[in-house]
């Protein structure tokens, strides 16, 4: 556990009035504050140290505290007594949770350094920030890794969320990075204020065979020679099994075809689909018998003519 | 008091801010009081929003046209997140 120099933190010099203190704090908020960062964590991080750093040298009585002891802060009372508190106690980790959450800023969240210094009391109720003004619950963050085939499909997915079950539904069709928010499921309220909500990012995972934009899917296959030059029927496989396509004579390599309604579910739109878009490969033969050398070299003969 | 809404007297002693504060955001359209016989309430569903208004004005002391300017900006921010998402994605199409 390090010492934190929180006149560094502010920039301000350790002669700085009460005012200064305000007004440099003020001026990184602006800078540092995670609603103008969202999804910065690092800025979230800085605006933590920030509050800290604030909480600490905006009260005279901890300023004093932290001055007196300065570098020297392991001699500090609070830190000996958490200290042996730590000897005694032991504490495991949550764990269990299907995926990780993360909860916005609630203010509470202090380093080692500062509760080793004043205890775990939180921030003291001089304190102008959020944490004194909080009623309704911090929201909860969290990401879900789909596949493909997951997301094509309306299910039901069981979440582990503060050791509560919940049981969500995933409607079908939902895209890359799209987030859904899930009321009451946040942290608690404050004083009886009601719960924060639950934010889930899907985040849908490649796939090796399918590629989405959009609605539409795209996927490719090999056609052989002779099935492209003459025609004929193919299966080609979807996301939801096996199709049958006409391939008509002379199809191109890479030519793309389009199969009507064979694509991704539509979100929310029940029974409305994309397309499925297939592009044809080509394979060529390569080892020949001399009776197919013969044939190729006779067709090629008749184009020549 | 109702359930899903907070009286507004409960607001201003919970938030600890000025009523006109509080009056100012509704008057700029912001957040939505209702009036209910005697009594004025703000729905719990706002509580987000008013909590974050807060939040800029005791943490940054910006006052209410600023959280206006703000509040408009970062929701212009928002879409265009969106509109990048969507981008990435048909990037990741043609990668």
């Amino acid at each position: 556990m390090a010492y934190i120099d929180y006149y560094k933190i502010l920039g301000v010099a350790k002669n700085a009035t009460p005012d200064d203190i305000k007004k440099a704090y003020r001026k990184l908020a602006r800078k540092l504050h995670p609603d103008l960062n969202p999804n910065d964590k690092e800025a979230h991080h800085k605006f933590q140290e920030l509050n800290e750093a604030n909480e600490v040298l905006g009260d005279s009585e901890k300023r004093a505290k932290y001055d007196k002891y300065g570098e020297n802060w392991k001699h500090g009372e609070e830190y000996e007594k958490a200290q042996q508190q730590r000897q005694r106690q032991w504490s495991g980790g949550q764990g269990g949770q299907s995926f990780d959450f993360e909860g916005d800023f609630g203010g509470g969240d202090f380093s080692d350094f500062f509760q080793s210094m004043f205890g775990g009391g939180g921030f003291s109720q001089r304190q102008s920030s959020r944490s004194a003004r909080k009623f309704k619950g911090g929201d909860y963050q969290a990401e879900l890794n789909l596949t493909l085939r997951e997301a094509m499909k309306t299910h039901k997915r069981e979440l582990n969320v503060d050791g509560k079950s919940i049981r969500i539904t995933i409607p079908a069709g939902v895209s890359n990075g799209q987030k859904i928010k899930l009321s009451g499921y946040g942290q608690p309220g404050v004083n009886g204020g009601p719960n924060g909500d639950l934010y889930i990012t899907f985040v849908i995972e490649e796939d090796s065979a399918f590629k989405r934009l959009g609605n539409d899917i795209y996927t490719e296959t090999t056609v052989d020679l002779y099935t492209a030059v003459l025609g004929g029927e193919i299966m080609i496989n979807t996301l939801d099994g096996q199709v049958k396509m006409n391939i008509k004579p002379g199809a191109q390599p890479d030519s793309k075809l389009r199969l009507k309604g064979k694509g991704f579910p539509i979100y929310k739109k029940d029974g409305q689909f994309g397309d499925l878009y297939v592009t044809i490969k080509l394979r060529i033969p390569e080892k020949l018998s001399d009776k197919e050398k013969e044939l190729f070299t006779e067709l090629s003969n008749i184009k020549k003519q | 008091m109702s359930k899903n809404r907070l009286l507004y007297s409960e607001c201003l002693k919970i938030y600890k801010v000025s009523d006109s504060f509080i009056e100012s955001l509704h008057e700029s359209g912001l957040i939505h009081l209702e009036r209910s016989e005697q009594d004025l309430f703000i729905e719990y569903d706002e509580l987000t929003d008013l909590e974050q208004f807060v939040r800029w004005h005791c943490d940054m002391d910006i006052n209410v046209p600023g959280i206006e300017a703000l509040y408009h900006m970062l929701n212009r921010v928002r879409t265009l997140q969106l509109e990048l998402e969507e981008l990435r994605n048909e990037l990741r199409f043609y990668r």
